[in-house]
């Protein structure tokens, strides 16, 4: 028997209790005989109800701050509609909830500026095929993939690339790769992780499910031509 | 707009715990006897019990009889409970309070159609009141857990576990019924 229908007998089975148990007690004229209702009740139960509107006022700020808090929330709403303030209403309420670490590589070394055009990839993962180029002049932007998982690699010609990551989830650790700065983080949970490092001329981010080992692996063996 | 409806509820509010504390004073008396030989005690257990239902009159229907008098007498039952434990005294019995005798279950109320109906009837009636009053609240009476946590003095998570505990114990017993049949 479902949930539902056990409560709905519930129901019925304490209407039948009920009755059982009316049934065993007194008539309602012996129980009034035995305890009658007087003036005295019927004068407590008055000033009690007085008693309960003594301050009405206090009824009217309630009301009046639920009317007030159904506007804002109407407006509130409203404002909602527009992308722009969604967007940044959303990235406000992130950031106040979770605690981010934000990387750039904007400071990093400045020496041996790189040039993405002549990047070449000298690994990736045993059964990943490149499935998808969406790169342009500016940027390099590969999609392999083998038969359930993904692995992104993104390139671009500047130091300049806000990388955020949330500290609940992610474990991230400073690395070297090829000489530069990096970090990798990696979600065992989830079996994901992504490896990014740069320079102020460049920055490499990939990022899929595979093992930790295998991103540094992947990581490490692009290079570009000088 | 709003100072005339707060005028007008309170009104009713008023007339309705009048009809109320009118209509089952004396039941509420009377089941408070059952657990308090003081008659003070039990006139404290009708007030309290009154002030309670004060508390929640918005969700109280006053049209089902049944329904008010299971609310009136769960309710008081609790606070003449607490007051006895409270007082620590000694429970007394009906017939020296009301000089009328507990009656047995007339037949015609035992008998039920439904056989698993029957036998959640006998299973709530073999079921302890502390999850006996929360249910019949809840279900019976259709009230909220957070007005049975008011009514019942207790905390609302306690509510939600005596309900969640009262239904299992409820199906284990009616499960073991048929088993045993």
């Amino acid at each position: 028997m479902n949930d539902k229908k056990f409560e709905e007998l519930l129901g019925k089975a304490f209407e039948i209790e009920q009755n059982n148990e009316v049934s065993r007690e007194p008539s309602e004229e012996e129980l009034f005989e035995a305890a009658p209702f007087g003036e005295k009740q019927l004068e407590y139960v008055k000033s009690v109800c007085q008693k309960d509107k003594k301050f009405p006022w206090t009824k009217h700020v309630a009301r009046a701050a639920a009317i007030l808090l159904c506007v804002s929330l109407a407006g509130f709403g409203l404002l909602m509609i527009d992308p722009g303030i969604r967007a940044t209403v959303g990235d406000n309420i992130t950031r106040f909830v979770d605690e981010y670490i934000n990387i750039d590589f904007s400071e990093s070394s400045k020496e041996h500026p790189v040039d993405i055009s002549k990047t070449e990839i000298g690994y990736v993962p045993e059964g990943f095929e490149l499935c998808e180029d969406l790169s342009d002049d500016e940027k390099i932007s590969l999609v392999y993939a083998d038969d359930d998982n993904y692995l992104f690699i993104d390139i671009v010609s500047s130091g300049e690339i806000l990388i955020s990551y949330e500290l609940d989830e992610h474990n991230v650790t400073y690395l070297k790769i090829n000489g530069y700065d990096g970090y990798v983080t990696y979600d065992e949970v989830t079996a994901q992780g992504s490896v990014c490092w740069g320079n102020s001329s460049f920055t490499v981010v990939i990022s899929g499910f595979t093992s930790r080992n295998e991103l540094i692996k992947v990581a490490e063996s692009i290079s570009f031509t000088r | 707009m709003l100072l005339f409806e707060t005028l007008l509820s309170d009104e009713t509010k008023t007339e309705k715990a009048i009809h109320i504390y009118k209509s089952y004073y004396s039941y509420m008396i009377y089941i408070a006897g059952r657990h308090l030989s003081d008659p003070a005690d039990r006139e404290d257990a009708a007030q309290d019990c009154m002030l309670k239902l004060i508390s929640i009159i918005d969700s109280i229907d006053t049209s089902d009889e049944a329904r008010l008098k299971g609310l009136c007498g769960v309710v008081t039952r609790n606070i003449a409970k607490n007051i006895c434990k409270r007082k620590e005294k000694s429970n007394v019995s009906l017939e020296e309070i009301f000089n009328v005798e507990t009656r047995e279950p007339s037949p015609e109320n035992i008998v039920v159609a439904n056989d698993t109906l029957r036998r959640l009837v006998n299973a709530i009636e073999r079921l302890s009141p502390t999850y006996r009053d929360v249910l019949k609240l809840k279900f019976f009476n259709q009230l909220k857990e957070h007005e049975i946590a008011r009514l019942l003095d207790l905390p609302p998570k306690t509510v939600n576990q005596r309900i969640f505990r009262g239904k299992a114990l409820l199906r284990k017993s009616i499960e073991e019924e048929n088993l045993n049949e």
